[in-house]
């Protein structure tokens, strides 16, 4: 047993503070869910949980509220823009971990890095006066030409050009995640040992064989973390997309209409909100948002740790 | 072909692939932070920092409400923000290091972490901006801080983490009490990874725009007061971006070639300590 | 005898200037054991690495001389390392299993070399971990991961996986280090057997060992080659002062 130690009062004190400053983030959580779940009180009861899901209608003026446009916007962003940019993102970390001479690692390393520092603003207004103008006057009248004709998938490319749209904020959504995504993989990666790479290579592989069967394999697990972690960053994204999504309320099944999201509602709506159950419906959005984010996100989390206690051992 | 040039074929063709996908990750660097400088050089005078907004159309107009309001926020989200993350960080780190509170609170903030800063935004709003009844400085500053406390705490567990436990017992056989264990020689051998944790994470607070649009609001006025709505960078390149005019736009390129700039910088010399001060990792 | 490999005034130069193998010149016959033995940063390892160019997987490695296999220099510039790497196989330090089954491990090697057929594949699998001497302890689990063997068997499975393949030289770089002496003996009484089918070159901190399993044995010190002989010969009448001050414990 140890010797009891008179304690020192101001390391009591001081232990106190720490203390109580670790719990704020558990605070914060906690009273985030607390106060969203009360502003949204109303639309609760009003609308209920799965009917203000299924809805479609989002009319302030007849005072009908929904989530169900706006949660497509979301996923259809989300999903189009992980379709784009998880293969980039791997192909950047292959790049970077094992086919980039040493003299360009860090540069390009570090490029990755900076692209990821850029704040989202100036994502979306670069989309929405450089990209968007690109978009409906060359890339989307081309995709409408040639896979537009497509049967089945050519309704994804009905409609007027006007690259303010849902495959604009996609795209710019995607570039944005790129280097998110890249850094998780390539931090991946570099847990597969070298001695196992090597041994791969002593075999008489070639270097895409090692890195299909070894090195994909060994951090497949922890990219798939990054994935979900980068589909919660996505879900999440305000001013990336405000710019060029056009904040209309509908379903819709071509890639050239406007739509919502739940970010860029709240971006656009929240302060001109006039009546409470308006506002407490724009809550219930912010709810709904943070809860599916902190699942993703937590999910994410997960897997990431089992990666890691997966080498640790 | 024979088995061993199907192979090497695949191998280029896999090979090329991913130094494509790098080229087009490179190739939309070049792209953003060109448009940018090219168009937000042109727009650069000295008018954007001396002058206040004037009506559009009349010129001569300039930002300077958004950069000291922009400043103003940043500052006092830092004050309030760094102290608390520090401190929790601080706890995990030295009092229950490896213990499951700590796993969980460090789990929580790397999911706070991401999470979305536009709820934060409707967070505020529903405990400052509505009780009383106007949007404030303050309550865009503490938006930002609820948004850094995570990050801080995060850096600094990790940075503690890595200073060897030789030198705590060190300092404990020297007879010193433990809050100056870790103030005084703990503290100090984290120092510049905790210094580059808070640059890092002011980088990302300054870009945020989403806690900020019904916090702080917007003020076309110059204003210090942080009980009244306060002008910011972020919100005014937003509002003027969207808006009808072009020389809103040439002021909107121009705030963001500043920002984008700064923000780049803090992260280059965040990177650059890291470097410096811990080789290899 | 044969020499499989032929060194000749070897010199190998790392990234960062370090001059870390000097004039080496020894052989390598057909179908024995060859030891390399030295204190540790005498350049053994290094030297091992040589012979299947993984020096080249890091760049800016230089090599000078040459090493002859079957009369080839695979030092060339033109040389095909895949081809090198399926001639010559390698045995690490620690057991690398591939995040993957036991059977997948083997085959993984197998239909590198162009082996498609599946019953084909399951043969060579077998014959391999018969080879092995693994066969009767996990014939019946192939399915399983091979993270989830023990650690000599994690080894002997990396001795199948590369005997698999169907090299001539076998490098082993001290293959024994991070086992225990019932896996020791275990994998000592495959390499002797190995030596029927393959030509092994191995490195070893392990004196002992040097002396039960090879049939050369080459002393390094400081990237130069002291001695090379026959086993025996060096462990008995070392013609060299250092070779015998190393090998009575005398320093090292």
């Amino acid at each position: 047993m140890a010797v009891p130690v008179k304690k020192h009062p101001v390391d009591v004190t001081f232990y106190l503070f720490t203390a109580g400053a670790s719990l704020s983030v558990l605070a914060f959580t906690v009273g985030i869910l607390y106060v969203l779940l009360s502003e949204s009180s109303l639309a609760i009861e009003r609308f209920g949980i799965l009917d203000f899901i299924t809805s479609t209608e989002w009319n302030p003026v007849t005072e009908s509220f929904g989530a169900a446009t706006t949660l497509f916007g979301t996923a259809v962003t989300t999903v189009l823009s992980l379709v784009f940019a998880v293969p980039i993102a791997i192909g950047v970390a292959i790049f970077v971990t094992e086919i980039a001479p040493n003299f360009l690692k860090g540069p390009i390393g570090a490029a990755i890095e900076l692209l990821a520092a850029i704040p989202s603003i100036i994502y979306g207004m670069w989309g929405l006066f450089t990209l968007a103008p690109i978009m409906s006057e060359y890339i989307e009248p081309a995709l409408q030409g040639t896979v537009g004709r497509l049967p089945l998938i050519g309704i994804l490319f009905e409609g007027t050009p006007m690259g303010i749209d849902l495959l604009t904020a996609s795209l710019i959504l995607s570039i944005m995640i790129i280097p998110f995504t890249a850094s998780i993989s390539r931090d991946a990666f570099n847990l597969t040992p070298a001695v196992v790479k090597e041994s791969a290579y002593g075999l008489g592989a070639t270097k895409w064989e090692v890195i299909r069967s070894v090195i994909l394999p060994y951090s497949k697990l922890g990219i798939f973390g990054g994935v979900i972690l980068s589909l919660g960053r996505a879900i999440g994204e305000t001013m990336a997309v405000a710019f060029v999504l056009g904040n209309n309320h509908q379903i819709t099944t071509s890639l050239y209409d406007a739509a919502a999201t739940i970010t860029v509602t709240l971006a656009n709506e929240f302060t001109e909100a006039d009546t409470d159950i308006y506002l407490s419906s724009l809550f219930y959005l912010a709810l709904l948002l943070f809860v599916l984010s902190f699942i993703v996100l937590a999910a994410a989390k997960l897997f990431v740790i089992r990666a890691e206690r997966r080498f640790a051992r | 072909m024979s088995n061993t040039g199907m192979r090497k074929f695949k191998n280029l063709v896999a090979l090329s692939l991913s130094t494509l996908a790098a080229a087009l990750g490179l190739f939309w660097l070049i792209f953003i932070l060109g448009d940018v400088v090219v168009h937000g050089i042109g727009a650069l005078n000295l008018n954007l920092f001396l002058n206040d907004p004037s009506p559009p159309g009349f010129g001569g107009g300039g930002l300077r409400n958004a950069f000291v309001g922009h400043i103003m926020i940043t500052f006092f989200a830092t004050l309030l923000g760094v102290p608390v993350g520090l401190l929790g960080g601080t706890f995990l780190a030295e009092y229950v290091r490896g213990k499951r509170f700590a796993m969980i609170i460090s789990t929580l903030s790397d999911i706070m972490v991401s999470t979305p800063s536009i709820v934060i935004g409707t967070f505020i709003y529903a405990v400052l901006v509505k009780p009383l009844g106007h949007f404030s400085g303050w309550a865009g500053a503490i938006a930002l801080a609820i948004i850094m406390i995570p990050v801080v705490l995060r850096t600094t567990e990790d940075m503690l983490t890595l200073v060897p436990w030789s030198l705590r017992e060190a300092a404990f056989a020297l007879g010193a009490p433990r809050y100056k264990v870790i103030i005084s020689v703990v503290y100090r051998g984290a120092a510049a990874g905790i210094f580059t944790g808070v640059l890092l994470s002011m980088a990302r607070v300054m870009g945020e725009t989403a806690p900020l649009l019904f916090t702080s609001f917007n003020n076309s006025f110059f204003s210090t007061n942080m009980n009244e709505p306060i002008s910011s960078l972020t919100v005014t390149i937003f509002q003027y971006a969207m808006g009808p005019y072009d020389d809103w736009h040439s002021q909107a390129w121009a705030a963001s070639l500043i920002m984008t700039l700064l923000i780049l910088a803090i992260t280059i010399i965040g990177r650059l300590v890291i470097r410096w001060r811990y080789p290899g990792k | 005898m044969n020499a499989r490999l032929e060194v000749n005034r070897l010199n190998f130069y790392y990234s960062g200037g370090g001059h870390a193998l000097k004039e080496i010149s020894l052989a390598v016959y057909d179908k024995t054991v060859t030891a390399l033995i030295g204190p540790s940063g005498c350049g053994k390892t290094t030297f091992l690495r040589c012979f299947n160019r993984m020096h080249d997987l890091y760049p800016g490695n230089r090599y000078s001389g040459e090493i002859l296999l079957d009369g080839k220099n695979i030092l060339d510039r033109d040389m095909d390392l895949i081809w090198l790497r399926s001639k010559v196989g390698m045995v690490f330090q620690k057991p690398t299993p591939f995040p993957m089954s036991i059977f997948e491990n083997i085959a993984f090697g197998i239909r590198l070399v162009g082996i498609k057929g599946k019953s084909e594949i399951a043969g060579r699998v077998e014959r391999a971990l018969k080879g092995a001497a693994l066969w009767d302890e996990i014939g019946g689990r192939l399915k399983e991961s091979a993270l989830s063997l023990s650690g000599g068997q994690q080894q002997r499975l990396c001795i199948a996986r590369a005997i698999a393949v169907e090299p001539e030289v076998i490098l082993m770089d001290e293959p024994c280090s991070a086992l225990d002496p019932v896996a020791t003996a275990k994998i000592e009484d495959l390499i002797t057997g190995l030596k029927e089918d393959y030509t092994v070159v191995m490195v070893t901190h392990n004196m002992q060992q040097a002396a039960r399993v090879s049939d050369f044995t080459g002393f390094f010190m400081m990237g130069e080659l002291v001695e090379f002989d026959v086993t025996r010969t060096i462990f008995t009448t070392p013609s060299n002062k250092l070779t015998e001050d190393y090998i009575t414990g005398r320093f090292g």
